[in-house]
């Protein structure tokens, strides 16, 4: 299972998975920096909530004192402390958890 | 883009239509760092300096509130300098200072045990433009300044001069006042060359050779012993040389007589001599390590024959030296001279010659009489002399012994 597991990770790191499917990858540092790949733009930004549009849906990141360190084209980096990401499939419905 | 040499430009935007804006942003590749939140539809956000056209362009299709909070980087230090000239200003001034107070003289040590000597020195010194606080870079060199103060001050048996830093060290040793020496008068008398008495004073003690004698090296011409007939008593009589020291005195005489000399002198009929046309050429290099900075002169052949003049002088910054060094050369044109001399000439530059080399030899109370051409030869393009001079001068022997040679 484990053999499975690793060589599933060694195609998607070989194929570079992300960026040919144009998903979008969250990196966390603790709960003070977010690292959005892919995303397509901010739909909302308050110091509390971030809404980023990504491929297929939404990330919601909630938390206290959030600033955008940097926002580029494909890539925004978030800081602040960050309590919750939530992620938002739209073919799935808002909630990531619920099952169809 | 570098984090050191990026600009980045501090921007507000008050509106509610800030979305839209990031979106734009977002499309047009407009990078955007630290954005927050400051109020509801309020956002602060820097922007690299390059973007601001695309900003401005973007800020149009938005109905958005946008003003310019804060500048950081290179290029707003750089203006804000220009802006602050005044600081840079004084900041140039003070190194110029700082570099002065290093680089100038402020200690003037004369090390010798005449105050009033030393004073003359300082006094001679400030009048040559040696002086607390003038620049060690345009005072002349120790050796100059070695050789015009042994110029004039002929007291002076020898001085060194050292220069370090902003000292200027003088050790001066004077002469030995000579009336120490003249305390020690001689006994006797005796010529010093082979000669023929003109005049003769005698202040103290007997002569013992008359007008127009010839004497030889070495032989006695005043003495001290009054009595003549002692000499023969103390040459009979050893043991009783200390009472006879009473009878001598001291001698104090000056016996003119006529001497000669011989001079051999070869003078050329054809001379080519390098003559200053008193055009000069300035040229002052900076030198730092291998690398020549021309600052002014940027001509490398200034005349067809010249000869140069270099003062280099190095920088320092206390005991450190800087390896800039402040070169500047002075190009004096010259041109060729052929001279063509006649045999007369040449001769006659040849005695001339002769006389002047005589008169260093001899005493500067002495004269010279006349000079005769006693053989004359030409020879290989050149005159060969032989030249006989009658020389009038003082030949006493000064030295402290009684007892003779």
């Amino acid at each position: 299972m484990l053999k499975l597991i690793n060589q599933v990770k060694s195609y998607i790191d070989n194929h570079d998975i992300v960026n040919e499917l144009k998903l979008a990858k969250v990196t966390t540092v603790g709960t003070i920096h977010t690292y959005v790949e892919n995303h397509q733009g901010i739909i909302s930004f308050t110091s509390k909530q971030i809404k980023l549009e990504v491929p297929n849906g939404s990330i919601d990141i909630f938390g206290k004192e959030l600033m955008i360190n940097r926002l580029e084209k494909d890539e925004v980096i978030i800081e602040g402390e960050i309590d919750l990401i939530k992620l938002n499939d739209s073919d799935r419905g808002d909630n990531p958890f619920s099952q169809r | 883009m570098n984090r050191l040499t990026r600009t980045l430009v501090g921007i507000r935007i008050k509106g509610d239509q800030s979305e839209k804006f990031f979106e734009l942003c977002r499309r047009h590749q407009v990078k955007l760092f630290k954005l927050k939140e400051i109020a509801n539809n309020d956002y602060i956000m820097y922007i690299a300096l390059e973007d601001l056209k695309s900003v401005r362009k973007i800020r149009y299709k938005t109905k958005l509130k946008l003003t310019f909070i804060d500048k950081k980087g290179f290029h707003f230090f750089k203006n804000s300098l220009i802006k602050k000239s005044s600081l840079v200003v004084v900041c140039v001034l003070a190194f110029l200072f700082f570099l002065y107070l290093t680089q100038a003289i402020w200690l003037i040590e004369i090390e010798s045990d005449q105050d009033q000597l030393n004073y003359h020195i300082k006094q001679h010194l400030k009048d040559h433009g040696i002086k607390e606080g003038v620049l060690s870079w345009w005072i002349d060199s120790p050796s100059t300044v070695q050789s015009r103060l042994l110029d004039a001050f002929p007291e002076i048996l020898w001085v060194g001069i050292k220069q370090s830093g902003i000292t200027y060290q003088l050790e001066v040793i004077p002469k030995q006042i000579e009336k120490e020496i003249e305390d020690d008068k001689p006994f006797n008398l005796y010529a010093q060359k082979d000669g023929v008495i003109k005049r003769a004073h005698v202040r103290k003690g007997r002569l013992v050779v008359g007008q127009h004698e010839y004497v030889k090296k070495g032989q006695l011409l005043v003495t001290g012993q009054l009595n003549p007939n002692a000499e023969e008593n103390d040459e009979e009589n050893e043991d009783e040389v200390e009472n006879e020291k009473l009878t001598w005195v001291e001698v104090d005489a000056e016996i003119i007589a006529e001497t000669w000399y011989r001079s051999t002198v070869e003078v050329p009929l054809s001379v080519k001599q390098d003559l200053e046309t008193g055009r000069v050429y300035q040229k002052h290099n900076v030198k730092m390590y291998n690398i020549n900075i021309p600052l002014w002169g940027l001509n490398n052949d200034p005349f067809d024959d010249y000869h140069i003049e270099k003062k280099e002088t190095r920088w320092r910054l206390g005991p450190i030296k800087l390896p800039v060094v402040f070169s500047s050369s002075r190009y004096k044109e010259t041109i060729q001279h052929d001279e063509e001399r006649s045999v007369e000439e040449a001769v006659e530059i040849g005695v001339r010659q002769a006389r002047e080399s005589l008169k260093h030899q001899i005493d500067p109370s002495s004269s010279i009489l006349n000079e005769k051409i006693l053989h004359q030869q030409v020879d290989d393009g050149k005159v060969k002399l032989h030249i006989y001079f009658t020389v009038e001068e003082d030949i006493v022997n000064k030295v402290n012994d009684r007892q003779g040679d």
